[in-house]
């Protein structure tokens, strides 16, 4: 019980402290690229007027 | 039952996320000029906001509601779970194992595949029928789970909130009918931001108020060595695990959901980017929602009020699927305070939503663009097409809402998912690797192992019932993952088999 309680909790604190950084990343990161489909988006939908 | 602290202040966090969620739906619409753009938003899918969308999609209410009950039945071991997703993922991004294939030919649905690869619209319409009814099986139960969730966190009574409910599935219904993909990966984003902040301050807080040793010797307590070791029979055992590392393969390589971001990314490198750092969202996607579970499961044992309804006189876990189901939303209403509540139920609330929006257009687009589109010869206008994906999407989310609310749950929800899911995916799993990585692999192959996997169905508790085997299968210990394991290789072998007594197909040559 001892060896798998340890694998499970320092499993445990990696996946906290990558999950912290992963959701800080995403957070700036996806704002950007949410502006940038827009923007493509809306190129196309220009493309397809003209 | 325990006073909830959700407060008025906390239902006001969650109007004002709902509404804000309409708006946006609105606002996206003025970019939906096709189908390219309403199923795949014009494949302009980056990196983050593609991790962002593939984590907040799979991360649902559903998804935190099957792992924090698999978190309190099962312990610790239940990390194995989340472990062998997040390995499997990474496998998949490292080798790009099906999807990069898939999204070098550019296709917008698996049954699409089927079609270009082995020439068979047939084969199309009808893997697309079963990928869609095993799809839609597999979300029947989260209108449930969504139920059994508001009720425990906010102590309101059940009757009202299956009306929620259902004004909750309309309002998914609205927004992604008018916004297509572009607003279910905004939404999505907004969802994981939310949900995330709102799981991260979750485990703190358990963890600071129970306290760590309290949790692991109450897991030891209650659970014994199964609590730890996955590989211990008096809990998960070998075969399990076996079919959670298949499923950790599946749902990110061929669960159709998983396979349409894949297909929305923007390049093949942005698809293995994206799987790489989805690989720690799979881990996480099971893994906090279990340890919340384990917290829960701790709390609850310790309270002598809870303790009666979670546990039977002998002091072991309820073997009713819906009452340990409640556990995880009790516990958050008894931990959470006031405010902080509010962020956590609309990040659970957004992710019912978000999860709903992506299946339901998933599934629509799937009867669309594969089974109804086909059988007319592929003559349907871009407009009828979306216009009939519209009308599906209510369509289904009418069969959820009845099959939700009556269908008996006679196992573990992460397991029903499981099973029924596999109706699909065990003949799709060898029709894709027969298709992409088998030369020789013939339409009349791939049929049969699609047929096979129909077969899948069995491991469900209410079918078996009904096939007066429930009593043989318990006796023998035959699980849910014995019968998908089997049906998985039976496919495979199927499809070898026939494919190698019967000619080869070139694409497009039953079209005619």
């Amino acid at each position: 019980m001892t060896g798998w309680m340890l694998f499970w909790g320092i499993l445990l604190l990696v996946t906290l402290v990558l999950y912290a950084v992963l959701v800080v990343n995403v957070t700036i990161g996806g704002f950007a690229d949410i502006r940038q489909m827009l923007k493509k988006l809306s190129d196309n939908q220009t493309d397809d007027d003209s | 039952m325990l006073e909830s602290n959700f407060s008025l202040l906390d239902w006001g966090i969650v109007a004002l996320y709902l509404a804000g969620t309409v708006v946006i739906g609105m606002v996206v619409n003025r970019y939906i000029v096709g189908m390219g753009e309403f199923l795949v938003a014009g494949r302009s899918l980056r990196t983050r906001l593609g991790v962002a969308t593939m984590i907040g999609s799979e991360l649902g209410l559903v998804t935190a509601m099957y792992s924090a009950q698999k978190g309190f039945t099962s312990g610790f071991a239940a990390f194995h779970i989340g472990l062998l997703a997040g390995i499997a993922t990474l496998v998949v991004a490292v080798t790009g194992f099906i999807v990069v294939p898939l999204r070098r030919m550019g296709i917008m649905t698996i049954p699409e595949f089927y079609e270009r690869r082995f020439g068979s619209r047939k084969l199309r319409m009808v893997g697309g029928f079963i990928l869609a009814a095993a799809g839609i099986l597999n979300m029947g139960l989260f209108l449930k789970a969504g139920a059994i969730f508001v009720t425990g966190l906010t102590g309101i009574d059940e009757s009202a909130v299956r009306w929620v409910m259902t004004s909750m599935i309309l309002l998914v219904l609205v927004y992604t009918a008018l916004g297509g993909m572009v607003s279910v990966i905004i939404t999505d984003y907004a969802q994981f931001v939310v949900l995330s902040l709102g799981l991260l301050l979750t485990c703190v807080l358990a963890v600071w108020k129970i306290g760590w040793s309290t949790i692991v010797e109450g897991v030891q307590e209650i659970h014994g060595n199964a609590g730890f070791d996955p590989f211990d029979d008096a809990g998960m055992g070998g075969s399990y695990v076996a079919w959670n590392f298949f499923l950790g393969i599946v749902s990110c390589a061929v669960w159709q959901t998983a396979v349409m971001r894949a297909c929305a990314a923007e390049s093949v490198a942005v698809v293995k980017r994206m799987y790489a750092w989805s690989s720690i969202g799979f881990i996480i996607r099971f893994m906090i929602p279990q340890f919340i579970g384990i917290c829960a499961l701790v709390f609850l044992w310790q309270n002598n009020e809870a303790k009666v309804v979670f546990f039977d006189a002998s002091g072991s876990i309820s073997l009713d699927p819906e009452v340990t189901m409640r556990a995880m939303p009790v516990f958050l209403g008894q931990l959470l305070p006031a405010g902080v509540i509010g962020l956590v139920a609309a990040g659970m609330i957004a992710a019912f939503m978000s999860t709903h929006d992506t299946y339901l257009l998933c599934w629509a687009s799937v009867l669309t663009e594969d089974v109804i589109n086909p059988a007319t010869g592929g003559r349907m206008s871009q407009r009828a097409r979306l216009t009939l994906t519209r009308v599906l999407l209510f369509v289904i989310a009418s069969f959820l809402v009845l099959w939700g609310l009556w269908y008996e749950l006679g196992q573990d929800l992460w397991d029903y998912m499981a099973v029924s899911g596999s109706i699909y995916f065990t003949g799709a799993f060898a029709v894709l690797i027969g298709g992409l990585y088998w030369k020789r692999a013939t339409a009349k192959g791939a049929f049969a192992a699609i047929m096979v996997g129909v077969f899948a169905v069995v491991g469900l508790k209410p079918v078996q019932e009904r096939l007066n085997i429930l009593e043989w299968t318990e006796a023998h210990e035959i699980t849910g993952a014995h019968i998908g394991l089997t049906i998985s290789l039976l496919a495979i072998l199927t499809m070898v088999v026939v494919s190698l007594v019967t000619k080869p197909t070139t694409p497009n040559s039953e079209n005619a």
